[in-house]
C-alpha cells in the first residue's frame, strides 16, 4: 500500500518511519484479529442458533432442491460453495440448534464465515485511514471493533451476518477510496479510478445479494457519491462536461454493473435449484413447471378450458393453495351446516373440480369456456356445487360463507358463478395456467377469494375460503392448473413455464411478502430498536454445557453510545462557531480538525442510515440487526476521540499536552483490551453455574438485570 | 438599493386601487421604508388585506388627532361570501348520519349528557361541535348507531354542521391571506383561494360534522402567524409567534390513548364461543373505558373474613398475597387454565362462581410493585405501578388490547398472560376508599352513592398524563379493521385512485363521496414534480455560479416555495410509516399545501416570463391558458358537486359519466 503524502525531501525520513509504524500497527491488529477469531472456532461442535437455517439451506443448494427464503441468495450460495469445496456432502439435517455434528464436515463452512468476519477488522482499519489519515483515530476505532465480544461472536458461525458485514465493509472502504481518488483529481476513465469503482460496485451488489439490509449501505454510498459529484461540480476550473463524464461512469459502475451482478446471482440461484423441494407451494404454476420432480414439470394439458373438464384451481395469492373441499360440514353455529370449502396447499384428489354450464349438466362436443360465461363448479369427488349465500364467513365477518351444496351437481340458483378473466375482454377463451380468473357470484355479486386465515380444528387448519362483496380483492384471482379433458389436443406445460425474468420478478414478490409477513406473534417478546445501542439484552447462541451468548462488550457499546451524543454536541457547537465566523467574514478553518470532523459526520450518517430505519419496520427485529450500525459507531468513536484529544492538546503546553495525550490513549487501549478479556467467555463458551450465582466464572459481570448469561 | 422595490410596491398598490381607498398612498410609501430594515423585499400587503378597524395614531401630527380608518378588502369579502354560499347551501341535507358523523356525533351526545369518555382525538374540535349543539338546544338524546340513520327532529343538524362549514369557508379566506403574506402577487393569492374554493374534497369535508376542516384551518392560521412573526421584529413578532403556537396547538390532532378500568358485571362468559371453544361460563371480567360503579374492587387478605378496613389500616406491601373482590357482585377475581375468549394463547380471567364442578377457585394474586423503592414498599394509590401475578399459574393480569364481541358488550378483554414483562400488565390504583360496611347491601349502596359524588382529581401532573398519552399513541395503534372497502394507500393519493363513499340515500341513488377536483388534483401533483425539478436545476446552476434569475426571484423561490414544498411532504411522508388503515381524507392537510404550491408555481412561471423581453409576449398566452384551465376546474367542480350535496338522484348513466377513473367506486341501488 502506498499513500500519497505531499512532503518535502527532508520529511522523507519522517515519512519512512511513519509508514513503518503504520505497517506495524496494521499487522498487529490483523494478527490479533485472526488470533481471537480462530481461537476455539470449531467449538462447540453442535448446531448453534441460526446455523440450523443456513446450514439447511446450504444442504439444499448442494442437493439442488428448491426452497423458499426471505433473503437473497448470495450468502447462502457462498456457504454452500465453501461447504462443497471442503467436503460437506449435504446430508446433515441441521434439524435444531444443539444437534451434534457427529462427523458431518461443518468445519469448512464455519472457517469460511469466520474468515470473512475477521476480514471486516482490517477493512475497517483501511476505511478509517482512508477517511482521516490519522493513525491514532484509525487504531482506536479498529481496536474497539476488534475488542467487541458480540461482534466476534456473531462473526464466528455459519450465518449470513459475517458475509454481509464483510461485503458491507468492502463497500465502505471502496466508497472512501473512490472519494479520495476523486478529490485527488483523477480522471473518470483512469484505470485506477475505474478499477476502484468496479470494486465498489461489485461490493454493493454482493451486499445487496446477501440481505436486503444491504440497501442501507447502497444509500450511504449513494449519498457519498452525490457529495463527490457536487464537489466536482463546484470546481469552476473544470468544465461541466467533466462532471457529466463522472456521472456517467458512476452510473455505469455503481448502478448498472451492480444490477447486472445482482440479476446474475439470481440466475445462478434459480439454475442451481432445479429440483422440486419444499418451497414449491409458494410459487405460481408457471414457476413450478420449471422444477424437476414437480407434477407440472414435463406435464401436458389442453391449452384452453372446455365445459366438462376436470380442473384444479390455484389461488394467485403468494403462497396460496388450491380450492379444496371434503366430506365434512361446517360445524353448528358457523353459518349453514353445509360442506366445507377451503384452500389447501398440497396436491390432493379433493382439489378437483368440474366446470359446467349454469343451466345444463353437460354439453355436446367441445365447447370452450369464455370470459363472462355463467358456470357451475362441481366438486368432483363429492358432487357438491360451489355455493355461496347470505351467511357470514367463518372467520371474516364481512365476507359471505362459501359452501358445497346440492347432490350430484343438482343445486340451486346460488350455485351460479360468472367466470371472468381479470383484465380481459368478455368472450376471451380461458387458458390453462395463463388466465387470471375471477369467480363472481351471480346473485350475491361477490367474488370467490381466500383470506389466508387458518380455520380452527374443524377445518383441519386449512385456509378459509369466502365470498368478498368488495370486487377489488387482490386475493380473488385464480388460475387453472391441472386441466383434464380428453377431446382437446394437449400442449406441453413447457410453454407455460415462466422465463427467467418472470421467475426473477416472482421470487422478489414472494420474498417481500415473506419479509413483511414476519410479524411478531401475539405474546412473543421481541427485541426493539431502542434496546440495541444500550446493549440491553443479548441472544443465546448455544445452551447447555457450552453456553455462548451474543452480547456486546458493554465498555465498547456504552462508549460508542456516549460518543454518539458527544458527536451531536460537537456538531452543534461547531455549526454555531461556523455561522458566527461566517458573519464576521472569517474563512472556515481547514486542516486536520475539519478533516476529522467531516469523517465523523459521514460515519454518523452511516450509523443513522443503518439504525433509524428499523424504527419504522413492522417486521420482527432481532438484536443482531444492530451490528452493521455498530461498525459505523465504532469508527465514529475512534475518530471523535482523536478529534477531542487533539483539541484538548492544543490548549495545553506541548510537553504537558503530549504526556496527557499518551496517558489517555494508553488508558483507552488498556481498558478496551481488559474488558475484552473479561467478557470473552461469552464468545468462547461458558460452563458451570449462571452469572447470578456467586461461584460462577462470570460472577460480578452481570451488570444489567436483563442479561441472561 | 430598495428603490426598485418601492416602485414595485407602488405598482401593486395601483392594481389595488379599485379595492382600497386612495389615501393609502402616503402610508404605503412609509411601509416601504420600514420594510427596508427588515430587508425581506416583501411588498406591503398587510395594510390592505383585512376587514379591520385600524386605529392609527400618527406621531408626526399632533397627538390629539386620532384617525379612524376603516378598510375593507373587497376581494376577501367576495371570496368569503362565495365560500359561505357553497359550504352552507342546504346544509341540513341529507338529514341522515353521514360517514364519521357517526363517531363525532356520538361524542357530542356524550358531551351534552356530561358523560366522561375517552377518545382518540383531543377534545377541541368536539368541544366546538358541542358548543354549537348546545347553543341550538341539542339535548343529547340521539344514538348515533350507524351510517345512514335518519336524524330525529331534536338534533339540530344545521347547527352542528355549521362549525365545520364555517371553518371550511374561512379556509378559503386564510389561503388568500397566507399567500399574500408569503409576498406573492395578489392574483396568485386569488388563484390559490379559488382553487381551494373549487375543490370538491374540501367542500365535502366541510359540510358534515367532521373535524378535518377545523384542523386544517387552525394549521394554516398557525403557519400564517409564524410567517407574520418572522417578518416583524420585537414585540409584534413575539405576539404573532404566540398566536401561532396557540393555533398550532389547536390543530394538534390524532392521539390515541385508551385507558380503561378493571371491570366486571353480572354476566357470564358464553358456554361456547363462536369458534367452538368452551369457556368456564363464569362471570366476565373486562376492561371498561368509562367510569362506572362496576369498576370498584375490594382488596383483602385471603385469611381475613371481614371486608371492612381494620383500624389501624393494614397496608399492603410488595409481595403480599391478596384477593380482589368485585364491589357490586362480591365475587373474587379468578384465573385458571382455560383459554381466554379472544386471545386463546392466554388464560381466561373471571369472577369466580362456584358451579360445584371440579373447578376450584384460584383467586390468590401476588402484588408486585414495579416501581418500588425497597422490598417493603407499600401499595400506594396512584403512585404505585403494580403487577398482579396469579399465584397458582404465575401469570400476570393483563389488558390484551382486543375487544370482546357483543356478548361482552364490546368491552376490552382481560387475560392472564405468562409473559410478565409486557407494559399492559401494569396497573395502578386510581381512586380508593376504605370500605366501612361488612354487609353486602350496605356496601353496594356505599359504592353507588360514592360514585355519584365527584371524587378528588387524580394526582397525575399534566406532563405525566401528556407523556402517557404520547406513549400510548406511539405504542398502541389500535387494530383498525383492515381491508375497508374504501381504504387507500398513501401511494395512491397523489393520483386520486380511490374515493370514499360517505353516504347513500336510502330511496334514490343520490350519494355523497369524498372525491377531489381531479383537474386541480393532477395539476397539483404536476406542480410538485415541477418544483422538485426546478429546485434541482437552480441548485446545479448556482453551483456553477450561473445567475439566470435575479436574486429576488430566486430568494422567493427558495423561501416561499420551500415552505410550501416542505409543508406538503411533512404532512404526507409520515403516512408511509403508519401501519393503519388509511383513508383519502388523511391526505387533505398535505393537499392544501400542494394547492398553495401549485399557485406559487404559476406565480413563479409568470415572473420568469416577465423577466425577459423575448418571453414577455408569451405571458398573455400563459394567462389565457391559466384562465382556460381555471374554467375547466369550475366546470369539473360543478359536475362533481352533485356528489357533495347529495341532493340529486343520479341515474346509472349519470354515475357512469362521473366515473372518470375505473378505480372510483360509486354505488347503485340494485334494481328490483
Amino acid at each position: 500500500m502506498t499513500h500519497k503524502l505531499q512532503g518535502n525531501v527532508h520529511e522523507s525520513n519522517l515519512f519512512q518511519s511513519k509508514t513503518t509504524i503504520w505497517w506495524i500497527t496494521f499487522s498487529l491488529l490483523c494478527g490479533a484479529t485472526f488470533l481471537t477469531r480462530y481461537y476455539k472456532v470449531l467449538e462447540p461442535d453442535h448446531v448453534c442458533w441460526d446455523e440450523t437455517h443456513f446450514g439447511k439451506m446450504a444442504s439444499w443448494y448442494i442437493n439442488r432442491t428448491f426452497f423458499f427464503d426471505v433473503h437473497p441468495p448470495l450468502g447462502k450460495m457462498l456457504i454452500a460453495l465453501s461447504g462443497k469445496l471442503s467436503g460437506y456432502d449435504g446430508t446433515f439435517p441441521f434439524e435444531k440448534p444443539g444437534d451434534k455434528y457427529d462427523g458431518a464436515r461443518y468445519q469448512g463452512m464455519r472457517l469460511f464465515c469466520t474468515t470473512l468476519g475477521a476480514l471486516v477488522i482490517p477493512l475497517t482499519f483501511l476505511s478509517i485511514w482512508e477517511m482521516t489519515k490519522s493513525l491514532e483515530a484509525t487504531f482506536i476505532g479498529t481496536l474497539l471493533l476488534l475488542c467487541d465480544v458480540g461482534f466476534m461472536t456473531l462473526n464466528r458461525y455459519i450465518l449470513l451476518d459475517p458475509i454481509l458485514l464483510f461485503f458491507m465493509s468492502c463497500s465502505i472502504y471502496g466508497c472512501f477510496k473512490v472519494s479520495t481518488l476523486t478529490n485527488d483529481g483523477l480522471l473518470p476513465f483512469s484505470p485506477r479510478m475505474l478499477s476502484w469503482q468496479i470494486f465498489l460496485g461489485t461490493s454493493l451488489a454482493c451486499t445487496m445479494s446477501v440481505k436486503f439490509v444491504g440497501l442501507f449501505v447502497v444509500l450511504f454510498v449513494g449519498l457519498r457519491t452525490v457529495a463527490d459529484l457536487w464537489n466536482i461540480l463546484g470546481d469552476l476550473s473544470k468544465p461541466v462536461k467533466f462532471t457529466i463524464t463522472h456521472l456517467i461512469v458512476r452510473t455505469l459502475t455503481l448502478i448498472v454493473w451492480p444490477f447486472v451482478l445482482y440479476v446474475f446471482f439470481f440466475w445462478i440461484h434459480l439454475t442451481v435449484l432445479s429440483k422440486s423441494g419444499n418451497g414449491d407451494g409458494f410459487y405460481s404454476s408457471g414457476f413450478q413447471a420449471r422444477l424437476e420432480g414437480n407434477s407440472l414439470h414435463n406435464a401436458s394439458a389442453p391449452r384452453v378450458l372446455a365445459y366438462g373438464a376436470l380442473v384444479t384451481l390455484k389461488n394467485h395469492r403468494t403462497g396460496g393453495g388450491y380450492l379444496h373441499s371434503h366430506h365434512h360440514l361446517y360445524p353448528a353455529g358457523v353459518g349453514a351446516r353445509q360442506q366445507q370449502i377451503t384452500t389447501y396447499t398440497h396436491k390432493d384428489e379433493n382439489n378437483r373440480w368440474q366446470i359446467k354450464p349454469y343451466n345444463r349438466e353437460r354439453v355436446e362436443g367441445t365447447v370452450v369456456v369464455r370470459s363472462g360465461d355463467l358456470v357451475r363448479v362441481t366438486h368432483a369427488p363429492t358432487g357438491r356445487n360451489l355455493h355461496s349465500h347470505r351467511e357470514r364467513a367463518p372467520l371474516t365477518a364481512k365476507h359471505l360463507q362459501v359452501t358445497g351444496y346440492g347432490e350430484d351437481g343438482v343445486g340451486d340458483a346460488n350455485d351460479v358463478w360468472k367466470i371472468v378473466i381479470s383484465g380481459g375482454k368478455d368472450g376471451e377463451e380461458i387458458q390453462t395456467v395463463r388466465s387470471k380468473l375471477m369467480l363472481v357470484h351471480y346473485l350475491q355479486a361477490c367474488v370467490l377469494t381466500t383470506t389466508g386465515k387458518q380455520l380452527p380444528k374443524w377445518g383441519y387448519e386449512q385456509q378459509e375460503v369466502s365470498c368478498n362483496p368488495n370486487l377489488r380483492d387482490k386475493n380473488a384471482l385464480w388460475n387453472i392448473e391441472d386441466n383434464v379433458f380428453d377431446d382437446l389436443p394437449k400442449v406441453s406445460f413447457e410453454s407455460y413455464a415462466s422465463g427467467f425474468l418472470e421467475r426473477f420478478y416472482e421470487s422478489h414478490a414472494v420474498m417481500f411478502q415473506g419479509n413483511s409477513g414476519l410479524k411478531p406473534k401475539e405474546g412473543e417478546v421481541t427485541s426493539q430498536p431502542w434496546q440495541w445501542p444500550i446493549n440491553y439484552r443479548g441472544q443465546f447462541f448455544s445452551g447447555s454445557t457450552h453456553r455462548i451468548y451474543l452480547l456486546g462488550n458493554p465498555v465498547v457499546w456504552w462508549t460508542n453510545l456516549a460518543f454518539l451524543i458527544i458527536f451531536f454536541l460537537v456538531y452543534i457547537i461547531n455549526s454555531i462557531k461556523e455561522k458566527r465566523a461566517e458573519a464576521f467574514g472569517v474563512s472556515r478553518q481547514v486542516g486536520e480538525g475539519s478533516l476529522l470532523l467531516n469523517a465523523a459526520g459521514w460515519t454518523f450518517i452511516g450509523w443513522a442510515l443503518h439504525y433509524i430505519p428499523f424504527w419504522a419496520m413492522g417486521r420482527v427485529l432481532y438484536f443482531h440487526h444492530y451490528f452493521p450500525a455498530l461498525v459505523f459507531s465504532s469508527m465514529l468513536t475512534g475518530i471523535l476521540t482523536e478529534y477531542l484529544l487533539s483539541s484538548v492538546r492544543s490548549y495545553l503546553s506541548p510537553e504537558l499536552g503530549k504526556t496527557a495525550y499518551h496517558c489517555i490513549i494508553g488508558v483507552v487501549i488498556s481498558t478496551t483490551v481488559y474488558s475484552f478479556y473479561l467478557f470473552s467467555p461469552l464468545a468462547y463458551g461458558m460452563s458451570g453455574p449462571l452469572a447470578s450465582e456467586p461461584n460462577s466464572t462470570m460472577a460480578g459481570l452481570k451488570w444489567l438485570e436483563s442479561w441472561e448469561f | 438599493m430598495d428603490t426598485g422595490r418601492c416602485v414595485k410596491n407602488r405598482k401593486i398598490n395601483k392594481i389595488r386601487k379599485e379595492v382600497t381607498e386612495p389615501q393609502e398612498y402616503s402610508y404605503s410609501e412609509k411601509t416601504c421604508n420600514s420594510h427596508r430594515e427588515v430587508g425581506d423585499g416583501a411588498p406591503a400587503e398587510n395594510e390592505t388585506e383585512k376587514p379591520e378597524l385600524m386605529l392609527t395614531n400618527k406621531m408626526n401630527h399632533s397627538p390629539s388627532r386620532i384617525y379612524l380608518q376603516l378598510k375593507i378588502d373587497v376581494i376577501a369579502i367576495g371570496l368569503l361570501i362565495l365560500a359561505l354560499c357553497t359550504r352552507l347551501y342546504k346544509l341540513d341535507e341529507p338529514r341522515h348520519i353521514v360517514f364519521d358523523e357517526l363517531h363525532y356525533g356520538r361524542y357530542v351526545s356524550l358531551y351534552t349528557k356530561g358523560v366522561f369518555f375517552f377518545d382518540a382525538h383531543p377534545p377541541l374540535g368536539k368541544q366546538l361541535l358541542y358548543l354549537a349543539g348546545s347553543i341550538a338546544g341539542y339535548d343529547g338524546n340521539f344514538t348515533f348507531d350507524r351510517i345512514g340513520t335518519p336524524y330525529t327532529d331534536n338534533v339540530p343538524v344545521k347547527a352542528l354542521r355549521l362549525v365545520p362549514a364555517v371553518s371550511g369557508s374561512f379556509l378559503v379566506l386564510i389561503t388568500y391571506f397566507l399567500m399574500l403574506e408569503l409576498s406573492l402577487h395578489q392574483w396568485t393569492a386569488i388563484l390559490a383561494a379559488l382553487l381551494v374554493l373549487l375543490e370538491n374534497c374540501f367542500l365535502a369535508q366541510s359540510r358534515f360534522m367532521l373535524l378535518e376542516s377545523i384542523q386544517i384551518l387552525f394549521g394554516l392560521c398557525g403557519v400564517y402567524c409564524i410567517i407574520k412573526s418572522t417578518k416583524r421584529i420585537g414585540l409584534t413578532a413575539l405576539v404573532w409567534l404566540c398566536a401561532a403556537a396557540v393555533l398550532l396547538g389547536c390543530c394538534f390532532s390524532h392521539t390515541h390513548g385508551r385507558t380503561c378500568w378493571l371491570h366486571s358485571h353480572a354476566h357470564v362468559y358464553p358456554v361456547r364461543y363462536a369458534d367452538g371453544r368452551g369457556s368456564s361460563h363464569q362471570q366476565q371480567v373486562t376492561c371498561y373505558s368509562f367510569k362506572d360503579v362496576n369498576n370498584w374492587w375490594i382488596v383483602k387478605r385471603p385469611d381475613q373474613a371481614s371486608l371492612a378496613v381494620s383500624r389501624p389500616p393494614d397496608a399492603i406491601r410488595h409481595g403480599d398475597i391478596v384477593q380482589l373482590l368485585h364491589g357490586i357482585t362480591s365475587r373474587a377475581l379468578n384465573s385458571h387454565d382455560v383459554a381466554a375468549a379472544v386471545s386463546p394463547q392466554s388464560q381466561e380471567v373471571s369472577c369466580y362462581i362456584d358451579y360445584n364442578v371440579s373447578m376450584p377457585a384460584q383467586n390468590l394474586w401476588r402484588v408486585d410493585i414495579v416501581n418500588r423503592d425497597s422490598e417493603e414498599s407499600t401499595w400506594d394509590s396512584i403512585r404505585s405501578l403494580v403487577r398482579l401475578v396469579h399465584v397458582d399459574t404465575g401469570s400476570g393480569l393483563r389488558y390484551s388490547g382486543r375487544q370482546l364481541p357483543a356478548w361482552g358488550f364490546h368491552q376490552h378483554e382481560i387475560v392472564a398472560d405468562k409473559v410478565l414483562s409486557h407494559q399492559d400488565t401494569i396497573w395502578n390504583v386510581e381512586e380508593h376508599r376504605y370500605t366501612k360496611a361488612d354487609d353486602r347491601k350496605e356496601r353496594e349502596r356505599e359504592l353507588v352513592t360514592a360514585e355519584m359524588i365527584p371524587t378528588a382529581v387524580t394526582q397525575l401532573t399534566f406532563w405525566e398524563k401528556f407523556t402517557e398519552l404520547q406513549y400510548k399513541m406511539i405504542a398502541h395503534a389500535p387494530d383498525a379493521p383492515h381491508g375497508h372497502m374504501f381504504a387507500s394507500e398513501p401511494a395512491e393519493w397523489p393520483l386520486l385512485v380511490r374515493s370514499i363513499a360517505y353516504w347513500l340515500s336510502p330511496d334514490s341513488n343520490a350519494q355523497i363521496h369524498l372525491i377531489g377536483n381531479i383537474v386541480t388534483w393532477y395539476t397539483g401533483t404536476i406542480s410538485v414534480v415541477v418544483y422538485s425539478a426546478l429546485l434541482a436545476i437552480y441548485s446545479v446552476r448556482k453551483r456553477r455560479a450561473c445567475e439566470d434569475l435575479p436574486p429576488f426571484v430566486l430568494n422567493k423561490f427558495y423561501e416561499t416555495g420551500y415552505t410550501l414544498f416542505l409543508g406538503y411532504w411533512l404532512h404526507y411522508l409520515p403516512y408511509f410509516f403508519i401501519d393503519r388503515t388509511l383513508f383519502l381524507h388523511h391526505y387533505l392537510p398535505a393537499y392544501i399545501f400542494k394547492i398553495l404550491l401549485l399557485a406559487y408555481i404559476m406565480d413563479h412561471i409568470y415572473l420568469v416570463l416577465q423577466l425577459h423581453e423575448k418571453t414577455k409576449h408569451v405571458t398573455n398566452l400563459f394567462i389565457l391558458c391559466v384562465t382556460i384551465w381555471l374554467s375547466y376546474i369550475v366546470l369539473t367542480f360543478k359536475k362533481f358537486s352533485v356528489l357533495n350535496y347529495g341532493n340529486v338522484d343520479l341515474k346509472e348513466n349519470d354515475l357512469m359519466s362521473l366515473r372518470w377513473k375505473d378505480t372510483w367506486d360509486f354505488i347503485l341501488h340494485k334494481k328490483i
